[in-house]
């Protein structure tokens, strides 16, 4: 397996766990009724620190591994197989942006009755959620297509 | 699908002291994956990289690939 491919792996994984986390630990939030804004600005900056310390370490791990490797540049088709990657994400960022946007009245909507105590947090936080996790999305379909193409060869 | 496009590296790396994959492709500035990938016809190298192969074995470029109709 290639240093880019195994980058492409910790990508996949510390995305997953760190946000998988970030969504478990928000269930709380959700039964209290109200968002506790300054215990949820906490958890995700914590994910933040979390995701960029955990894809530094591995990063470095690999690249300790495989030295000569990590010090070259990408050839022409790791350049191809990330902008293929790159492609397929900007596609999902795109449909979801829209979607989101369409479905903003929705989403607002369903703020007062997930915090019933703070009905416009509520409401800003399920919106703000919504495209983060586009963003989120796009970065799996990346990682996800990378490591399929570097699988199928190209 | 396959590209229709074949080539000999393999061959030709056996003929020239049994270069391993990761020779040529420190020779020719590519990763051993990608010399791999290219040998099983699952990646078309670039123009660029196919004359950096040929001119690694010392042939020409119609020795190394050729186009399958």
């Amino acid at each position: 397996m290639s240093f880019r491919e195994k980058s492409a792996w910790i990508s996949l994984a510390t995305t997953l766990a760190v946000w998988g986390y970030y969504v478990v630990a928000l269930v709380p939030a959700l039964a209290s009724g109200r968002p506790d804004g300054p215990r949820l600005i906490s958890l995700f900056s914590a994910c933040v620190f979390l995701l960029v310390v955990a894809q530094v370490v591995l990063s470095v791990l690999i690249a300790v591994h495989s030295p000569k490797e990590a010090q070259a540049p990408a050839d022409e088709r790791e350049q191809l197989i990330g902008l293929k990657a790159s492609r397929l994400a900007f596609y999902t960022l795109s449909a979801l942006a829209i979607v989101t946007a369409i479905a903003t009245r929705l989403l607002a909507a369903a703020g007062p009755s997930l915090f019933p105590r703070d009905p416009l947090g509520g409401s800003m936080i399920v919106v703000g959620s919504a495209i983060f996790f586009a963003v989120v999305a796009a970065e799996l379909v990346r990682a996800t297509g990378q490591i399929v193409y570097f699988r199928r060869a190209a | 699908m396959a590209p229709p496009i074949r080539n000999k590296v393999r061959v030709l790396r056996f003929g020239h002291g049994e270069m391993t994959q990761a020779d040529l492709a420190e020779r020719i500035g590519m990763t051993r994956q990608t010399v791999a990938a290219i040998e099983q016809n699952k990646y078309s190298p670039s123009l660029e990289a196919a004359f950096r192969i040929a001119r690694t074995f010392g042939v020409g470029i119609d020795d190394v690939f050729e186009w399958v109709d």
